[in-house]
């Protein structure tokens, strides 16, 4: 397990039966049992307890209830921002990337050492039915679950899932067997995809994509806007076509998965849309110059049936100015695009939060060399980037090679702190009438140098 | 036609002021000297990145610079741009060839920041700027408070008009100002709008400001976040000055409701949503807006003749706002720009404190002391000075019925408020102290060498001007003795 802090309430009589009687064994077996909590991967039992990152303990205690106990002993009860909180607990289990999850008869939930609140997992697609009731995490970006009615894996930094034909315990499933899925062929409209590759689409039209790997368990398909950071189900067998909604460039990124979510080397899809013949420089120049005209002609029109003269000849030639650009502006306001700037829409912030919404806030840390987490941003390795995921989606799906890049370059600009690991997560806080309540962070990426 | 002559009055009032205009001016070009450095990290660090030939953000140009085929630059290029920027920014501000340094200035400006645009995200909060910039040249911008402006009067007075003949109004004056007003006013309304039209009211239910807020964390966040009414509230009031901000042109006595809304709304986005100062817009709002040839006059006039809460709220008026525009600006801004500060706002600091001027009495038929006043005149931003022509001598003597004729025809005075008087040099250091730029003049001439080598070239120019003429055209010294009766 690597779960160092696990204890259980019982234990496996299967694992006693192997102890054999003598005088010494009684003893030899109080020992093993001492021990078997820490070091034993035992199948079918409740944890009832964690040790988290910062050294304190999170406990059911026999109501029920969870409770976190400090390392100097102060025992606290853990809130659940779900109203009527989590209902029995069945298991707790540590991620050693982040916090803990706990399953519970409401589903599943979260909670981590700098937050004292239980939270509700943002579950997606693919996630197996049922209340959880076991669960099993090594760290690795992967919670398998086990429920009443079946058993899967969950992505915890996406929380999209799969389930696994798999009737025992969660401990004894023997996951990431053969190789990783690979991505064989993929048809775009279908014709076989060549790499580097642009398809020239229509705008509005969508990609018919159809796709072959292999995979454990038969590959399932995922896809994300290029360079963005959300998967989203490519659900191939419904025939899924990919939305190539806006003109101009639109790349997409393409995975298989197994069984077990293990992803295959990425495939990226690149399209071109052509834009309106209203978008090209001709029109628009031509459309703006004659619009121009003719409220130009308007005015000195109207100028010199009061008289005409110089005064009145500028005044017209102002109106037209203003009258056009301001036209323009209203235009753009309509029809907002942000490449048209300085004439720019107004439709900022006009996003709605209910109550019960979640907020994700990603960031990076850094981890310096004595171990300690600070906050840092992608600038700080001179990567710069306007918006926050255009410089972490590199670090959350580039692999190890980007992010060793990342120090190399962090490193090279802070000689005086290097660092050594470095995490993109993203803070996340619940929307409640009570206010904002700051829940468990999801972390997208964890890296650490093997010999840091 | 009565829509027709609804517009000119709108956009060509006969009676806009130039003062004001140049104000504005002043107000949008130093806004502009703000940005060129507040935005010069983004710019030079792609521009490094051009030059090294990596690490470039993608250039997804926006599309004026895809219509004229902009390309990103490098290092040195953008440090040429930058020494041409701040140049032109300099001059523009001290009113030299104020036209055409002001379109070069909105030129560069949409370049520079098409620049950071074009690699990184378009953002709106520059919008307001960028048309107050460009609209700039298209009034008679150096008219008033600018060399240009000085150079004319010079002109004017050598061709033997007064020295206090500049021109106040033009129909002219108002157009950028009235231009960048309808700008924001679109800015804000469209906002909204938006907001009714894409979420309903529901924008209101303060889970939505409350999200909002917690999404761009900043100090008061968690304070203001805490409380659903409170969110609801504010957003509330939000959508209201926002979709109701055209009414602010119906008349302007409504300014005293909009513009300290919206300025309020800008720093508490500042202070709970981490927008950054803002101040490109909420600044550019506040000069277009606010009468910025008479506020100071009226502040003071509150200020020595109000009621108690009159002066109170001038006193907040005066330096509040100033000081944090200060704060803000010298943030970014290298702090030897002070010098140029300092002065207008020793002068401003003149003008609410003291409204005692004094009376400079000039000679009217003499260029050299025409065209001291032209300069003098040009300087006293604090509104210390009052001219009197000695050539109105009915007027002068009335006010001042001490002074003799004669010897003001021969030397400069001045009058103080309790009817004493200094001639010559004396009386220069003494309007010099009135005018912040002149100080280190004024100290020095306290100096008795230096007094003693003034007093020579006073009365070497004083009497030369009456024995040899002293070059203006129309100086009717020289074999004309006007005396009146």
């Amino acid at each position: 397990m690597g779960d160092a802090g696990v204890h259980r309430h019982r234990l496996v009589s299967s694992t006693q039966a192997t102890i054999q009687s003598s005088m010494i064994l009684p003893y030899l077996a109080l020992f093993v049992v001492a021990l078997l909590p820490v070091c034993s991967p035992l199948v079918g039992q409740t944890r009832t307890q964690v040790n988290e990152r910062s050294g304190a303990k999170l406990i059911v205690d026999e109501a029920g209830q969870l409770q976190r106990l400090t390392k100097e002993g102060d025992r606290t009860a853990i809130a659940c921002t779900l109203e009527g909180g989590p209902g029995t607990i069945h298991d707790i289990v540590r991620d050693p990337r982040a916090g803990s999850f706990v399953a519970a008869e409401k589903g599943l939930f979260m909670i981590s050492s700098d937050v004292d609140v239980l939270d509700p997992c943002d579950l997606r697609d693919g996630v197996p039915r049922g209340v959880p009731i076991e669960l099993r995490c090594e760290g690795d970006g992967r919670l398998f679950v086990k429920t009443r009615t079946g058993f899967g894996v969950i992505d915890t930094s996406f929380f999209f899932g799969r389930s696994i034909a798999w009737g025992g315990p969660a401990d004894a499933y023997a996951q990431d067997q053969g190789p990783r899925p690979t991505l064989r062929v993929v048809m775009v409209d279908r014709e076989p995809h060549e790499p580097g590759r642009i398809y020239k689409v229509e705008s509005g039209a969508r990609a018919v994509i159809s796709c072959e790997a292999e995979a454990r368990g038969g590959a399932t398909y995922r896809f994300r806007r290029h360079g963005h950071h959300l998967w989203y189900p490519l659900d191939l067998e419904n025939g899924f076509s990919l939305p190539i909604a806006k003109p101009g460039k639109t790349a997409f990124d393409i995975v298989a998965l197994d069984q077990d979510l293990r992803r295959s080397p990425v495939v990226v899809l690149r399209f071109e849309a052509p834009y309106p013949a209203w978008f090209s420089k001709a029109f628009l120049l031509g459309a703006a110059g004659s619009f121009s005209l003719i409220v130009f002609v308007s005015f000195a029109f109207l100028a010199w049936a009061r008289g005409g003269g110089r005064k009145r000849l500028l005044q017209a030639v102002l109106s037209a100015i203003a009258v056009v650009l301001l036209g323009i502006q209203v235009l753009t306001a309509l029809f907002p695009h942000a490449k048209g700037w300085p004439f720019v829409g107004f439709s900022m912030y006009t996003e709605k939060y209910e109550e019960f919404a979640l907020l994700y806030q990603p960031g990076v840390w850094a981890e310096s060399l004595d171990g300690t987490w600070f906050p840092t941003y992608p600038g700080a390795a001179g990567r710069g980037s306007d918006g926050y995921w255009q410089g972490l989606v590199p670090l959350v799906h580039g692999g190890d090679a980007v992010v060793e890049a990342f120090l190399e370059d962090y490193n090279e600009r802070h000689r005086e702190r290097p660092i050594r690991g470095l995490m993109v997560q993203e803070t996340r806080t619940r929307l409640t009438s009570g206010g904002p309540v700051r829940v468990a962070p999801v972390v997208m990426m964890r890296y650490r140098r093997k010999d840091g | 036609m009565r829509s027709q002559s609804a517009w000119s009055r709108f956009w060509f009032p006969e009676n806009g002021s130039l003062v004001r205009l140049a104000y504005y001016r002043i107000v949008v070009l130093f806004l502009a000297l703000y940005d060129v450095y507040n935005y010069g990290g983004a710019v030079f660090q792609d521009a490094a990145a051009v030059t090294r030939g990596v690490g470039v953000r993608p250039w997804n140009p926006i599309y004026l610079f895809e219509v004229f085929g902009v390309q990103g630059i490098t290092t040195p290029t953008a440090e040429i741009v930058f020494t041409i920027f701040v140049l032109a920014i300099v001059l523009g501000l001290l009113g030299v060839f104020t036209r055409t340094t002001c379109v070069i200035i909105a030129v560069l400006w949409l370049y520079w920041t098409g620049l950071a645009y074009s690699y990184g995200k378009p953002h709106h909060d520059k919008v307001a700027m960028a048309f107050a910039l460009c609209s700039l040249p298209l009034g008679p911008i150096g008219a008033r408070i600018s060399v240009d402006a000085w150079f004319q009067n010079y002109r004017r007075t050598r061709r033997g008009a007064s020295p206090l003949a500049a021109p106040r109004t033009s129909p002219f004056a108002l157009f950028p100002i009235r231009f960048t007003q309808i700008c924001l006013v679109f800015g804000y309304a469209f906002a909204g709008w938006s907001k009714i039209v894409i979420t309903g009211f529901g924008w209101t239910n303060g889970y939505t400001l409350m999200g909002i807020m917690m999404g761009h964390d900043n100090e008061w966040s968690a304070f203001f976040a805490n409380n659903l009414l409170m969110c609801s509230l504010m957003s509330m009031v939000t959508l209201f000055v926002q979709a109701s901000f055209p009414l602010i042109l119906l008349h302007w006595k409504l300014r005293f409701f909009y513009l300290p809304m919206a300025t309020f709304f800008h720093l508490m986005t500042w202070l709970t949503m981490d927008t950054g100062p803002y101040i490109t817009l909420w600044l550019t709002l506040l000069s277009a807006f606010v009468f910025l040839d008479t506020a100071p006059v009226r502040m003071r006039t509150w200020l020595w003749e109000g009621r108690w809460w009159k002066r109170c709220a001038s006193l907040v008026l005066a330096f509040v706002p100033a000081s944090l525009v200060l704060w803000i600006l010298f943030g970014v801004l290298p702090l030897a720009w002070l010098l140029l500060v300092i002065p207008v706002a020793l002068s401003y600091v003149m003008l609410l404190f003291s409204h005692r001027r004094i009376d400079v009495i000039f000679d009217g038929h003499c260029g050299i002391c025409k065209r001291t006043v032209v300069m003098l005149h040009g300087l006293d931003w604090a509104h210390r000075l009052r001219f009197l022509d000695l050539r109105d001598w009915d007027q002068v003597h009335a006010k001042h019925h001490l002074l003799d004729f004669d010897r003001c025809e021969r030397d400069m005075h001045v009058v103080f408020a309790d009817d004493s008087f200094a001639a010559a040099v004396p009386a220069y250091r003494s309007i010099a102290w009135r005018i912040p730029l002149l100080w280190p003049t004024a100290a020095a001439l306290h100096l008795s060498p230096v007094r003693a080598i003034a007093d020579r070239i006073y009365r070497h120019v004083a009497d030369s001007r009456l024995d040899r003429g002293c070059g203006d055209s129309s100086c009717s010294i020289h074999g004309r003795q006007s005396r009146p009766d």
